[in-house]
């Protein structure tokens, strides 16, 4: 009989919790889902605009890359927007949890849109980058030419140049490579779009590899001008 | 008679002058001779100059210091330009790795 009693209480203390956990999970507050979704939505909207504002300063996209993710960042900007919206004025729990889940699986901003974004942005610091050691690459020629108009032996010199002028194109090729991963992302694949982040950072890890030795190369470069272009007695 | 004397005299001038004239043309000889002399004297030291001129350069590039006139400030300005293009493409790519997808994976 105590065994019989012990069991009835034991199957209470068990069932009570599990009931008042299903008391808890209808009584959902709509208004935290809402916040919820809200923060969310501003989160994504200011962070697109962000990237937005950096696309815009870019000096080396093309404009059809341009005009593409943009028009995607844009495009989901407005849709997010429509959606908080909707958001704020439902009511209904189960419509409500479905609206805040497609903020996630419906834009992957996270996964698609803002890394292609970024990307994008450091293609053309890397070119910024490029343009400036092809600049400093033709001004070292130039001295070098003028030292050897004055009888000097600036072989060296050019050595490095030449070897400052590979890797420079090195990295253009990484870039040239990077552009393209990063322009072809696109939220229809998104497992695709995140192999295509990491092919894009890849090559940008090695245009950056390239950038570097081309940099030391002419930093030598530059130090040997200077050596040569002191009196000789 | 006389006119024998007159004409003896004349011939006695006449080979006078022509001794003078004879004498006169060894003095213009031995001008030319001279001349000559001293042109070939000119020419010798003609040569000798021209020859100490053809070592000139020689001594010249052996010890006198020589100054090429080139600025390298701005090849120190661009250096500097591209270290902070290189800091700049550095940045960009932390960014993209501050990325995380992660908050496009939800469960409610």
């Amino acid at each position: 009989m105590k065994k019989l009693i012990l069991s009835a209480i034991a199957c209470v203390l068990l069932v009570l919790p599990i009931t008042a956990l299903g008391a808890k999970t209808t009584a959902i507050d709509p208004g935290k889902l809402q916040n919820l979704g809200t923060t969310m939505i501003d989160k994504r909207t200011a962070a697109i605009q962000k990237y937005d504002g950096l696309l815009n300063q870019t000096k080396y996209i093309s404009d059809a890359t341009l005009s593409k993710v943009q028009g995607e960042l844009s495009r989901v900007k407005g849709e997010l927007e429509t959606l908080k919206t909707k958001i704020l004025g439902e009511t209904d729990i189960d419509a409500l949890k479905a609206d805040v889940k497609s903020i996630a699986t419906n834009y992957r901003v996270y996964q698609v849109f803002l890394p292609q974004s970024a990307g994008i942005i450091s293609v053309d610091r890397m070119k910024t980058y490029e343009v400036k050691l092809t600049e400093l690459k033709s001004k070292i020629s130039i001295k070098a030419d003028e030292l050897e108009q004055a009888g000097k032996d600036v072989s060296a010199i050019r050595n490095l140049i030449s070897t400052a002028e590979g890797n420079i194109s090195a990295g253009n090729g990484y870039i040239t490579t990077s552009e393209s991963k990063f322009a072809s992302m696109a939220i229809t694949d998104p497992e695709g779009a995140r192999t295509l982040k990491l092919d894009g950072r890849t090559a940008l890890i090695s245009a950056k590899q390239s950038f570097s030795e081309a940099r030391k190369n002419m930093r030598d470069a530059v130090q040997e001008i200077k050596k040569l272009a002191q009196p000789s007695i | 008679m006389d006119s024998l004397l007159t004409y003896a005299d004349q011939s006695l001038n006449d080979v006078e002058a022509a001794i003078k004239n004879l004498d006169d043309i060894d003095e213009s000889l031995d001008n030319e001779k001279t001349l000559a002399m001293t042109i070939d004297n000119l020419i010798k030291e003609s040569d000798a100059s021209s020859s100490d001129a053809k070592t000139t350069p020689q001594d010249d590039a052996a010890p006198a210091p020589k100054t090429v006139n080139i600025n390298t400030s701005d090849l120190d300005a661009l250096l500097g330009e591209i270290d902070t293009a290189e800091s700049a493409a550095n940045n960009s790519i932390s960014d993209l790795d501050s990325i995380d997808e992660n908050e496009d994976k939800v469960s409610i």
